[in-house]
């Protein structure tokens, strides 16, 4: 037996000997190991069409550069330097073809070379401060993580506990460095680059073969570098991929949205409808992409590979491949020409509104008391030049950059003298050595001031917090009123712990208020001289004191490029032809300046047309719009802060989101409302005399009507077609009338609320994108009944309140999809018209209803000979005296060359309804064919028409 | 139970041969996968000193205890077989303590037991071993438990049991004549088996089984199958280990190991880790230690007082060196892939722990070897060996 046992033994060492020391050197040389890999075969996301199968949002082939941590190292030393020396020449690779990287990390480096966070303070910030630290919530963090600067971030990831970029106790030595490609030393710049790409790894590490994307839509010379040099590139490869198309991006990216990577909250709502969502995952997040994201998104596909220790692939497993699922196709309701057009008479409109109101002077007390129209808000031309500086078209921070011209670093030396004397003079009122009550300072330090007790110290630092019962606070409300100094103001602040002490002092033990608001005028100082917004009102100053002239503004606008000077008009300007106010004008007017750039009183507006009978929206337009082709794939940051802080906000969408009063568009509400409950009848005439409450209601709540004389006589018909603000207040006052007689404005009130309802005005409209929540007017029943009160709604919820009129009581829900289809054009699914409520009333309500604002278009010139079949309401909304009214127009239509439709528009501050009818005007021309598009569409601003005068 | 021993009887040899391999056994696992190399620590100390205890307590009192222990091992197969753990498809495990516990295979302390217990039956038929009577009825004994291990199912562990039947058969003191007969339809029977299996596709072993066979067979054809790459890359590692093998704990990045190119690389293919990292010089001394442990069992068996004694270290000696073998085959491409465990150096708990037992019941026998008179009657026995 032992023999038997002897002789397998003498046959595993020859066997061992045969592979060891006869081959072993073979084996050696040739160590080719071989595993199996899954490889993912990357899915495409599915298109989204209009309704005419036009294709607004697409894929186009594009290729990734990835990386995977998959090397194998002796230590950790060798680990760290071999990684981040193959990741710094990827960075020169991919750079030096000029491609950029993915930047998801939160932190950045400003202008003056300071690691910077470039999140806001809050919940983002604290997120991402979590995640560095590893904790699953924020509140795992210590304090002294949870205020941890961009530099002891840096600092920690940067050590040798983490990225191993640095070294402390055990420095890399010289050799090492250039043994590993590394430099011997990095840029702060070279820094945060490695540790992004180092970071991003560190987030899929838990699991092997994960790869990470750093780099998307790069050229084909990265491309072919990275092939060349891919022996040198652990676990670096070249990925087909995709990337997002949008066509007409300005005019539908506020319905489309745009596409990015899933953030950890989207990624755990989206993973409860389907597991195969990860951390790489390219999802929509706003608008249609974000709302059909399940539906549009793929299936990826996979197949086994065998790949040898290299990561070389030697061979596919074809039966283990499983095809990767192209996402399904969603069609819109939306008629993207329509779209199109509607959105640039919009932008022509408004542009003309502009113009129309802008007055040659400085302010608007410069115009001679005669020549001026009370009615009219003027626009000084000084107020558009300053829009210019103030909403970002001129850049102040190029000003100090490197390729600034000579006219943009005078202009700043110029600055900063002049800034110097504004802080002596903010200082003085701080300290107290100047103690004039505010409402007495000049236009200018009462601006500085109340920017920087209101704006910096209470919104956004809230150093100052007012505490207790102060809205009843004497000192508190002269501050209010303006009626009482900076200096005591503050002091009294400061003596009474309105003042938040752990901001201005590290120990906040016992302040006294002197030392307080010592320090608070050293923060403040600061906090100006950084601060951009401050710096945007003392150009404007500086230009009212002729600091700076127009001529000089119009040049800035050349030097940063904005404004071609291929053209006759720049060469006027220079020769001296053409002044800065003509020039500017001009660019209003032909567009090469737009509304929304300045972001002055009107710069935004919206319509929305519906098909009655179903609820589909045939257009939804926003106005300004934005290029979510910048903001989808990898997202261009600048572009997107630079949105964020546009004031004309085009984010915020005008046609969902906006709320405003509707005005007189309202009325029709109150017309069914006084008919049915039978405090007027069809034919009973109501008495208007120009204003209404006279021994009714004390004088505070009496209305004026549009005519100031009075319309005489009205029924309920020609009080809609006049907009009689006396006949719908005393509808709105007999509705109050209880049994005895007695007014009461919440009984009033309870009546309009509960026809608003019928009316659905109570209700959002479903639609598939964020709406803001109407809001029935809860208080001052008078002016509620002619559509001022606390009336808020969106323009959908009144183009839905129109159909519902139109429809004698019909309401559907608001539907922007019309069918989803597979990748072939397999019909999947039809999106069906939701009834959202059915209101009964008498036929004759209706029909007077209908009569009335039909009147409305044959009685007003602007739609004289208009042969559509139109039925219209004009409304003219007050919110704020010191600005424009907003001007409404809601309206259905019928004639023969297309379906009938049911519309809302309004344009914000836009001075006047008749503004809203002729953009109606104009879209109805265009809609049903009645003009050339060229003359309607002009690509220049359109001003005939316009108005600002208040008849409604 | 406890006798009166010489302490210098005690075969401190095969204590300290048994030391060697353990340790080395646990370096290689630590260096395979370092997060088991404690629990491998661990198991080879509970196991060592499972096994002094046990070199101290008389075998023969155990062995009156024959037919409990098969009862036991049938009711621990028969438990795996109704409630055990699937691990990768197969019901082999039992697991004790939850997630981070231990993961029990009854099948390794069964051979164990088989071992014990056909040690006492035979030698109770030591006069009519060659009848009829008594070979059926030993082979109607070993198939209850291999039909139960068969339909875990576990193919490797059935044909070792079965090898180790024949060997105790054999060291009993079956005749010639009856295993000239039995080798005569047995070969053939396998060779017939065989043949189905590869040509045909009626179901004798379960389709992955039947695909290791395949895949050692037609090495050229399936040259990217999952086994053949795993037998491949542990023949390339082997191979590349050369006289010295890379060194212990070898993270280079040509390294087979901690590329984690080759699965279950802490217990199959333990010996591929052996190779890369220890060389020619490392497997050969492992293969000497193993073999010495073998010698050393035949040896204590030759000096056994009674034939049960005999029966337990060669089976033994047979366990651990048929496991050996095969092990060590599959890991330089001589034999299709099986997954048997490489005796004390692959990660198994079960394992390690069962063959120190049974190395604990080898050193009581020696304890009790006979004494200088009784020799002259063992002589006939050495020829056979």
């Amino acid at each position: 037996m032992i023999f038997v046992f002897a002789a397998l033994s003498a046959i595993l060492v020859t066997r061992i000997f045969q592979l060891q020391i006869i081959h072993g050197s073979e084996y050696a040389e040739n160590f080719t190991i071989t595993t199996t890999k899954t490889r993912k075969l990357t899915s495409t996301r599915g298109n989204i069409y209009d309704c005419n199968g036009k294709l607004l949002a697409y894929n186009q082939l594009s290729n990734s550069v990835t990386i995977e941590d998959n090397g194998s190292y002796d230590s950790v030393r060798e680990k760290q330097l071999s990684l981040n020396g193959e990741i710094y020449r990827l960075i020169k690779i991919i750079e030096g073809c000029g491609d950029t990287l993915v930047d998801d990390f939160h932190i950045d480096i400003d202008a003056n070379g300071n690691y910077v966070f470039d999140v806001e303070q809050g919940t983002a910030r604290d997120r991402f401060r979590a995640d560095i630290y590893g904790y699953r919530t924020i509140d795992e963090m210590t304090a002294e993580e949870a205020s941890s600067t961009p530099d002891d971030i840096i600092g920690l990831l940067a050590g040798a506990d983490r990225f191993g970029i640095y070294n402390q106790e055990n420095p890399y030595t010289e050799e090492e460095l250039t043994s590993h490609g590394l430099p011997l030393e990095l840029s702060k710049d070279e820094v945060l680059k490695i540790i992004r790409i180092r970071y991003a790894l560190s987030l899929s590490s838990y699991q092997r073969y994960m790869q990470v994307t750093i780099a998307t839509n790069v050229s084909d010379t990265t491309v072919a570098a990275i092939k060349e040099n891919s022996a040198s590139l652990q676990g670096v490869s070249i990925e087909e991929d995709s990337i997002r198309v949008y066509n007409d991006a300005e005019y539908m990216a506020s319905i489309i949205g745009y596409t990015g990577k899933a953030s950890a909250e989207e990624l755990e709502e989206l993973r409860q409808e389907r597991d195969d969502y990860d951390n790489n995952s390219i999802v929509g997040k706003t608008g249609i992409e974000a709302y059909m994201e399940t539906t549009l998104q793929g299936t990826d596909g996979y197949e086994e590979v065998a790949v040898d220790n290299l990561g070389t692939v030697l061979y596919e497993y074809e039966d283990s491949r499983v095809e990767p699922q192209q996402g399904d196709d969603v069609y819109l309701t939306i008629d993207s020409d329509l779209q199109k057009a509607c959105y640039n008479i919009l932008e022509q409109r408004i542009a003309g509104i502009l113009v129309s109101n802008i007055a040659y002077v400085k302010t608007v007390e410069d115009i001679p008391e005669n020549e001026r129209n009370s009615d009219i808000i003027y626009i000084p031309i000084y107020d558009v030049y300053h829009a210019l500086i103030n909403n970002g078209l001129i850049d102040i921070e190029h000003f100090t950059e490197d390729d600034a011209t000579v006219l943009e670093q005078e202009i700043y030396n110029r600055y900063q003298g002049y800034f110097a004397d504004v802080c002596a003079s903010v200082t003085a009122q701080l300290s107290g050595s100047s103690r004039t009550d505010v409402n007495k300072l000049s236009a200018e330090m009462n601006d500085y001031m109340t920017y920087i007790v209101d704006d910096i110290l209470m919104n956004t630092l809230e150093i100052i917090v007012p505490s207790g019962d102060y809205e009843n606070n004497e000192v508190y409300n002269q501050w209010i009123s303006e009626s009482i100094s900076v200096y005591e103001f503050l002091h009294y602040a400061a003596a009474n712990g309105w003042v938040d002490l752990s901001q201005l002092f590290e120990d906040s033990a016992y302040a006294d208020p002197n030392e307080i608001l010592s320090s608070l005028t050293d923060y403040i100082v600061n906090y100006i001289t950084e601060d951009k917004e401050f710096a945007k009102l003392v150009y404007k100053y500086m230009l009212l004191n002729d600091s700076i002239y127009p001529e000089e503004v119009v040049q800035l606008l050349y030097d940063q490029n904005k404004l071609t000077k291929d053209d006759e008009t720049y060469m006027k300007f220079r020769a001296g032809e053409m002044s800065a106010a003509d020039l500017i004008v001009n660019k209003i007017s032909n567009l090469e300046i737009t509304p929304a750039q300045l972001a002055l009183d009107p710069c935004s507006g919206s319509i929305v047309i519906t098909d009655p009978d179903t609820g589909d929206v045939k257009a939804l337009v926003s106005y300004p719009g934005y290029d979510n082709n910048r903001l989808a794939n990898t997202m261009d940051t600048d572009y997107y802060w630079q949105l964020y802080e546009d004031k004309s906000t085009p984010f915020y969408n005008k046609a969902t989101q906006q709320l405003t009063a509707p005005g007189s568009t309202f009325k029709p509400v109150m017309a069914a409302a006084g008919l049915s409950e039978n405090v007027v009848t069809e034919t009973e005439l109501i008495n208007c005399d120009g204003l209404f409450g006279e021994g009714l209601v004390d004088e505070s709540s009496q209305v004026h009507c549009s005519n100031l004389s009075g319309h005489g006589d009205l029924n309920v018909i020609g009080a809609i077609q006049n907009s009689c603000n006396v006949y719908f207040c005393t509808v709105g006052y007999d509705l109050g009338l209880n049994e005895n007689g007695v007014y009461s404005n919440s009984l009033s009130l309870e009546k309009i609320q509960q026809y608003s309802s019928y009316f659905n005005l109570d209700t959002k409209t479903n639609i598939q994108l964020t709406e803001s929540s109407p809001h029935v007017s809860d208080q001052m029943a008078i002016p509620s009944s002619i559509g001022q009160g606390t009336h808020l709604y969106t323009t959908t919820q009144l183009a839905r309140y129109t159909g519902t009129i139109r429809n004698n009581g019909k309401s559907y829900d608001l539907n922007l999809l019309d069918k989803v289809t597979d990748s072939y054009g397999n019909v999947l699914k039809e999106f069906d018209s939701s009834l959202s409520k059915e209101t009964q009333l008498a036929d004759s309500v209706w029909n007077d209803i209908h009569e009335g604002m039909r009147a409305v278009v044959n009685s007003n010139s602007i739609f004289q000979d208009f042969p559509v079949e139109l039925y219209g309401k004009t409304g003219t909304a007050e919110e704020d005296k010191t600005r424009p009214n907003h001007a409404l127009f809601i309206g259905y239509s019928s004639y023969e060359t297309n379906e009938d439709i049911a519309f809302s528009v309004r344009v914000a501050h836009g001075y006047s309804s008749t503004n809203a009818a002729i953009i109606a005007k104009d879209v109805l021309s265009y809609y049903y064919g009645l003009e050339d598009v060229n003359s309607l569409i002009t690509g220049e601003v359109a001003t005939e028409g316009l108005s600002s005068v208040v008849t409604d | 139970m406890l006798k009166q021993y010489r302490l210098r009887d005690y075969n401190f040899i095969l204590v300290f041969l048994l030391m060697l391999i353990s340790f080395i056994g646990v370096l290689l696992v630590g260096s395979a996968e370092e997060s088991l190399q404690t629990k491998q620590f661990l198991g080879c100390i509970a196991g060592f000193i499972l096994m002094i205890i046990i070199s101290f307590i008389d075998y023969s009192w155990i062995l009156n205890f024959y037919w409990i222990i098969y009862i036991i091992n049938i009711g621990l197969l028969l438990f795996v077989f109704v409630a055990g753990r699937t691990a990768k498809g197969a019901a082999r495990w039992i697991q004790i303590g939850g997630e981070n516990g231990f993961q029990f295979q009854p099948t390794e302390l069964s051979k164990i037991l088989l071992i014990l217990f056909f040690a006492m039956f035979f030698m109770k038929h030591k006069n009519d071993l060659n009848s009829f009577k008594t070979i059926v009825k030993a082979i109607v004994l070993i198939l209850i438990p291999v039909f139960f291990i068969f339909s875990q199912p576990d193919l490797k562990n059935t044909i070792t049991i079965t090898i180790l039947f024949c060997v105790l058969f054999y060291v009993a003191g079956l005749s010639y004549k009856i295993i000239g007969r039995i080798l005569l339809i047995v070969v053939p029977a396998i060779l017939i088996v065989l043949g189905l299996i590869i040509y045909t596709d009626i179901p004798i072993v379960d389709d992955y089984q039947k695909d290791r066979i395949m895949t050692f067979l037609n090495s050229d054809e399936e040259e990217y199958s999952d086994s053949h790459m795993q037998q491949n890359n542990s023949v390339t590692a082997i191979g590349s280990g050369q006289l010295t093998g890379k060194g212990l704990n070898n993270s280079s990045v040509i390294s087979s190991n901690k590329g984690n190119f080759v699965a279950e690389i802490q217990n199959d293919f333990i010996f591929a880790v052996a190779g890369e990292e220890l060389g020619f010089i490392g497997c050969f001394c492992i293969i000497m230690i193993l073999f010495l442990i073998t010698f050393m069992c035949v040896i204590t068996g030759l000096r056994a007082k009674d034939i049960a004694g005999q029966i337990i270290c060669c089976g033994m000696a047979a366990l651990v060196s048929i496991q050996s073998f095969i092990n060590i085959c599959v890991a330089t491409g001589l034999l299709p892939n099986t997954g048997t465990p490489l005796p004390f150096v692959s990660y198994g708990l079960t394992s390690v722990i069962s063959l120190y037992i049974g190395m604990g019941f080898v050193l009581n026998v020696s304890l009790q070897r006979k004494k200088h008179d009784e020799k002259l009657v063992n002589k006939k026995l050495l020829y056979k060996y």
